[in-house]
């Protein structure tokens, strides 16, 4: 049998799988490991919902996180204040996040792709400072206490036999329900990508005009987009701070936001999977980072900061070192963004994905499509030369 | 029942407003001092506005990383003046200016010449994200720099004793009869309008302010008379990057700075270019004008001082939101 | 028929075997030449979209070819960036209207100058010159240009094209849209252009009967190749034994 490239991806996929099922034994049931990959999983959702809107449809949102949060604060109001059950909570706050996406998308998306940049990033940072100021009905800067969610009892008795560690500690629960939506949510932007919609998306960024003249309806494409993007990301929201237990404003950081944009622009933001992955690199990298200490003092010694006496408030150190890591991850969005505008690790998904023998018969088809486009030109031309009887003659 | 959210308890309960105002709490004179402080903030405003608009016209693309200049602005100030006793304030503000231009036209070369000159796929979406990218990173430089602590640059400068009945100064606070106006704003305001008249000047009496207008205009035409469209760019972004520095500089001894402070200033720049209509250098003016009253009067009279603050930028995501919808082509709004 | 002009004299402006698209892999122009005498008309005709306004924005240097050559005054130019290649004595006035109109007619006119804007006097001189040929400029020196009249916003750009005192002049289609009074002086000042002031004009045209009134030289082109070429006597005897006239 020919080795083909393929094969090479689908053993990936395969492993990824495995290690994505066995990660919390890997890491010996540690709950601060076991929370980290779970973290990782939650920021891929949202990286690769991000990219379903960025890199498939050309808009950018930067109100990516509030729609995060407005998902997980609606849940926690409906729960602490209407007696909804968390499950109820969780369909609501979802729907909540639609509505609200809706509308802004309506508001913002028959313009150029630069509003609703625009008007997003003012949501975003006007919105988490509304939340932090209401204290009375978000719980302000001390963040909003959800409850976790409890399996039904039959789920939990399956869930045990089938995971020998499932009560190892609170986090493993977390993590494969975590693990679960991560899995389904890349399934449906995935058949979303290929069904009708995913081309009209494409055919929207593409060439609006040529888009529109074939019928497809330019703005409702582009609401949908954002719509679905919006929910997956207070999906995710609502799951994960059930799990946390507690959502804060500070979530909702503007900082929080580059770094997701960052992790799918470097995973690559035309590829749903690029952008997942980039974002699990990119989280692991950041805690791996943090155990190794970085020369934050000689750095600060090289760039004469200490002249400057800036140096005195020890407090701020650990942050200030976490600071010059995330400069690292700027400047490397920044790079990739010049240099390899498809990202990093998508490339080479697509370098595995593409069969060398189906190649030859899709470049013959469009060369035949290509063929075809001439004859209609040609046609029409001739159309065009008999004489069109409702254009004014003068 | 179910308890209502508080957001909808205040719009339900907008006779509060009407009530405060029979009982004169609200006074005609605290609402003249409320459009006098949205005034004053105002033209602060309306520079950096205007440096988005020089930007957006020349360039034809929107800075994301316009507040972080504004931001990196007041750091230099506060930078000097905490470090160099007894450094001239003015002299600090022209070095703020002069680091943010730098900054901004090595970004242009670096970063958005590529994209001038063809060499960047999907240019519109490429620009968004690199300026965006841009935020991110300075953000987070000053962030290693100056720690997140708050900073406040010391009041370099004092009111002459002036009294003419009227108009009574102490040392830090002018009086207009009997309203006090800070003097700290009105120092910022008065530099920012120097700025802004020199950089009126600059742009319609000038050889250079005419070639960048000529760039706005038709940049293959400019090509056509000679005018280098690179370099006028570069020009562009970096006084643009300067006017948000400058706004900045003026500001950092009137508000506390930490490394986040320029996130709701770009919010309030893309209020107001979209406002005035985007590339719109009247527009600009008068939306920056606009959108300091509104804040000051929607601040001044919330009913619950405690939360008022915080509420400062809802207003201007309302304005925001209107004219999206009703007129998404800002008051003066020129066809492009 | 000669259908090769290297054969004749003195060529002001080169344009040698010349290929040039808008896409890296699709080129609009395959091997065109063109040569330019000094001190006459050469006329460029063909049907709409052969390449005509792509050859001009080529020389100018708002395209750049994949091969050939464009030489002045016998230097190869294609190293030259755009917006110095008015220092060359070259000016480009293009299809579409190219104004500054948020701006002054005077501004328009003086942003004309731009490479000698230091030289207050000369500045002055060639503004005047510029409003004895266009009075009617001079009356509405301080109007937005976008609020003139076509044939005024034409004039405008001629102006502005003058100030720096070009050698050669590439103008693309001058009179499309004007009324047919305007039309008639616009070919007239190109022609005192040559007349008076020994300019080199290359002419891109539709309206082939002026076009040829004036043309000195002419070369067809058809689908992004020479068709024909010859000196317009030529040029017009051929024309008309094909449509008998
Ligand atoms: N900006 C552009 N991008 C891509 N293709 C272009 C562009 N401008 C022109 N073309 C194509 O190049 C070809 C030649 O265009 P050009 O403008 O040179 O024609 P022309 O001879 O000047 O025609 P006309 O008489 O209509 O002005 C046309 O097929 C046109 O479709
Ligand atoms: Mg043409």
């Amino acid at each position: 049998m020919k080795f083909r490239r393929i094969y090479i991806l689908w053993a990936l996929t395969a492993l990824f799988l495995v290690g994505l099922i066995f990660y919390p034994r890997l890491v010996n049931l540690q709950p601060y490991w076991v929370l980290v990959g779970m973290t990782a999983l939650f920021y891929a959702i949202l990286a690769s919902s991000w990219s379903l809107l960025a890199g498939y449809t050309g808009q950018f949102s930067f109100a990516h996180m509030a729609f995060m949060g407005l998902g997980t604060y609606a849940a926690g109001i409906l729960i602490r204040d209407m007696g909804f059950a968390p499950w109820q909570a969780t369909i609501g706050g979802v729907l909540i996040t639609g509505v609200v996406g809706l509308i802004i998308g309506y508001l913002c998306l028959r313009l150029r792709a630069v509003y609703l940049a625009l008007f997003t990033i003012a949501f975003a940072e006007i919105f988490r400072l509304v939340v932090k100021a209401e204290v009375k009905f978000t719980g302000g800067p001390n963040g909003l206490e959800l409850p976790t969610y409890t399996f039904p009892g039959w789920l939990q008795n399956l869930l045990r036999t089938i995971v020998p560690f499932w009560d190892a500690n609170v986090y493993i629960p977390a993590y494969y329900t975590m693990a679960f939506l991560f899995v389904a949510a890349l399934l449906f932007m995935f058949l979303l990508v290929r069904s009708r919609f995913g081309i009209f998306f494409r055919a929207v960024r593409e060439d609006e005009e040529a888009a529109a003249a074939l019928g497809v309806h330019v703005v409702n494409t582009r609401v949908l987009a954002f719509v679905v993007s919006s929910m997956i990301a207070g999906f995710a929201g609502i799951v994960f701070h059930h799990f946390i237990g507690l959502i804060v404003p500070d979530q909702m950081q503007i900082g929080r936001m580059s770094l997701i944009i960052a992790m799918a622009v470097i995973g690559g933001s035309q590829n749903l999977i690029g952008a997942a992955l980039g974002a699990i690199f990119i989280h692991f990298s950041l805690e791996w980072l943090q155990q190794i200490p970085l020369p934050t003092a000689v750095l600060q010694h090289l760039l004469f900061l200490n002249d400057w006496g800036f140096s005195v408030d020890l407090h701020a150190g650990v942050l200030r070192t976490n600071a010059w890591r995330m400069v690292g991850f700027g400047l490397l969005l920044m790079l990739t963004l010049r240099f390899w505008q498809n990202g990093l690790i998508s490339p080479i998904i697509d370098w595995l994905a593409r069969r060398e023998a189906v190649e030859s018969v899709a470049q013959r088809f469009q060369a035949e499509r290509d063929m075809d486009a001439v004859d209609d030109v040609q046609a029409i031309g001739s159309q065009a030369e008999a004489g069109n009887p409702q254009e004014p003659t003068s | 029942m179910w308890p209502l959210p508080d957001v909808l308890l205040h719009a339900m309960h907008f006779h509060m407003w009407l009530d405060a105002l029979f009982k004169f709490q609200i006074t005609g004179t605290y609402i003249v001092r409320l459009i006098l402080e949205g005034l004053l903030i105002g033209v602060i405003y309306a520079l950096m506005a205007l440096g988005l608009t020089l930007i957006f016209s020349v360039l034809n693309i929107v800075s994301f990383a316009h507040g972080e200049f504004y931001m990196i602005g007041g750091y230099v100030v506060y930078a000097i003046l905490h470090h160099y006793k007894g450094f001239p304030g003015l002299l600090a503000i022209v070095v703020a200016a002069l680091v943010t231009f730098v900054i901004g036209a090595v970004f242009e070369r670096l970063f958005l010449q590529p994209m001038a000159k063809g060499q960047v796929e999907r240019p519109s979406e490429y620009a968004i994200l690199i300026t965006f990218g841009l935020s991110f990173f300075l953000q987070f430089v000053m962030l290693g720099i100056m720690g997140p602590f708050p900073k406040k640059a010391p009041r370099f400068w004092s009111f002459p004793k002036i009294d003419l009945g009227f108009i009574r100064t102490t040392k830090t606070t002018l009086f207009l009869g009997n309203i006090p106006l800070s003097g700290g704003r009105i120092f910022a305001a008065i530099i920012a309008l120097l700025a802004l008249a020199a950089v009126l000047w600059f742009m319609y009496r000038t050889w250079t302010g005419w070639a960048l207008q000529a760039v706005s205009q038709d940049r293959n035409a400019a090509a056509v008379v000679g005018i280098n469209p690179l370099n006028m760019n570069t020009l562009a972004f970096g006084m643009g990057a300067m006017l948000a520095g400058l706004a900045g500089a003026v500001l950092v001894t009137v508000f506390s700075w930490v490394p986040w402070v320029g996130v709701p200033a770009s919010a309030k720049s893309f209020v107001i270019i979209v406002l005035g209509g985007m590339g719109s250098i009247p527009g600009s003016l008068v939306g920056g004008l606009i959108l300091g009253v509104v804040e000051s009067l929607g601040t001044g009279l919330f009913p619950d001082p405690a939360r008022a603050q915080a509420y400062r930028d809802v207003f201007g995501l309302v304005i925001f939101a209107l004219v999206l919808w009703l007129k998404p082509t800002g008051l003066f709004g020129r066809k492009l | 028929m000669s259908t090769n002009g290297a054969a004749r004299g003195n060529y002001i402006l080169e344009v040698e075997d010349l290929y040039v698209g808008y896409y890296r892999d699709l080129n609009i122009l395959q091997g065109v030449h063109m040569y330019a005498e000094k001190g006459k008309i050469t006329t460029i005709l063909g049907a709409n979209g052969v390449g005509k306004s792509t050859l001009l924005k080529a020389i100018f240097g708002f395209l750049r070819p994949n091969a050939g050559d464009i030489r002045l005054n016998g230097k190869s130019i294609l190293d030259t960036p755009t917006h110095k290649r008015i220092t060359l004595g070259l000016a480009y006035i293009p299809q579409h209207m190219s104004i500054f109109r948020w701006m002054s007619v005077e501004e328009n006119i003086l942003l004309g100058g731009w490479t000698f804007r230091h030289d207050k006097e000369r500045l002055r001189r060639k503004l005047e010159e510029n409003f004895e040929r266009f009075p009617i400029l001079r009356e509405k020196r301080k109007q937005p240009v976008g609020e003139l009249s076509g044939g005024q916003q034409r004039m405008v750009e001629l102006a502005r094209t003058l100030m720096t005192d070009p050698e050669v002049i590439l103008v693309d289609e001058p009179t499309a849209g004007l009324a047919k009074l305007l039309k008639r002086e616009v070919y007239q000042m190109l022609r005192d252009l040559r007349d008076n002031e020994g300019k080199t004009i290359v002419l891109v045209d539709q309206e082939i009967r002026h076009a040829l009134r004036i043309a000195d030289y002419v070369y067809i082109l058809d689908l992004g190749r020479n068709k024909t070429e010859g000196p317009v006597e030529e040029i017009v005897a051929d024309l008309k034994k094909a449509f008998w006239i």
